[in-house]
């Protein structure tokens, strides 16, 4: 007897596609490919500012308990008095070239409703054989708007 | 507005004979002849939407009576067709560029009435155009 497949239903709940994500930085409309956002986090290597730093040494007994410390230096401050709140990766197509180190305003788009104001701290172009021209750039947010 | 038209043209201005698009149209068309088919069409997309230079890979099968003249026939199209960059489409668009990405010898074609097969081969190019987003 054939098995008869039952009518779909509706889903439970939706999620949101990608598509749409139209991201801007400094009034520059960026060709992106893929948007990464870590909220929280320090510059650069994207781990918290608030890390502590490892201190153990070789005077603590086998077995003994690890020794952490305060970082010795802050995250930059801007003129509201946070540091760096998110950090934003955005892989792009063509030869955008963002002005690196000034404070710009940036938007991320509809879909991930987050604006505010970032620097750009570096970028990447690539040009490929048989390739259109890539780019990577990554911002830091020093503030941030989360929209609903 | 379509690579094919700029290929077509190209091919027929460069080798000297009839290039037909998907198939030959009859049997018993005269030697040699090229045969050109589009294969598939990348489209790079960003999330706004189509990046508006897609790759379309379109293999050239070259056609003669002989074998080394099915290949200075495919010599003759790579020449005329790799590498070319910023040409325009009739009908509108740009070829972006041209890399021929592959050469290889095609089954020998036996018709039926023949005594002797056609040889053949295969240019395989990647051509980025333009195209209207």
């Amino acid at each position: 007897m054939a098995t008869v497949n039952p009518a779909p239903t509706a889903a439970p709940y939706t999620i949101t596609d990608s598509q749409g994500s139209d991201m801007t930085f400094d009034s520059v409309h960026f060709k992106a490919t893929k948007i990464s956002v870590q909220v929280g986090g320090g510059s650069g290597s994207g781990g918290s500012s608030t890390q502590q730093i490892d201190v153990s040494h070789l005077g603590i007994a086998s077995g003994g308990e690890k020794v952490y410390q305060s970082p010795p230096l802050n995250e930059p401050q801007n003129t509201s008095g946070t540091g760096v709140v998110a950090t934003v990766t955005v892989d792009f197509l063509d030869l955008e070239k963002p002005v690196r180190n000034v404070e710009k305003a940036i938007d991320l788009g509809a879909k991930l409703k987050i604006t505010g104001m970032a620097r750009c701290t570096e970028y990447t172009l690539d040009a490929s054989v048989n390739d259109v021209l890539r780019g990577q750039a990554k911002f830091e947010m020093t503030t941030i708007v989360h929209g609903t | 507005m379509f690579p094919e038209a700029w290929l077509w043209k190209t091919i027929e201005t460069a080798a000297g004979c009839r290039a037909y698009p998907a198939n030959v149209p009859r049997e018993n068309v005269p030697l040699p002849y090229v045969v050109f088919t589009r294969e598939r069409t990348v489209r790079d997309r960003h999330l706004m939407g189509n990046g508006g230079v897609p790759v379309a890979s379109i293999a050239v099968v070259c056609v003669a009576a002989k074998y080394l003249d099915a290949k200075s026939l495919a010599n003759t199209i790579r020449r005329a067709v790799d590498s070319k960059r910023d040409q325009a489409i009739d009908g509108g668009g740009y070829i972006e560029s041209v890399a021929l990405v592959d050469e290889a010898d095609g089954e020998p074609v036996m018709f039926s009435g023949d005594d002797a097969p056609l040889y053949s081969v295969v240019l395989s190019f990647d051509v980025r155009f333009t195209e209207e987003v």
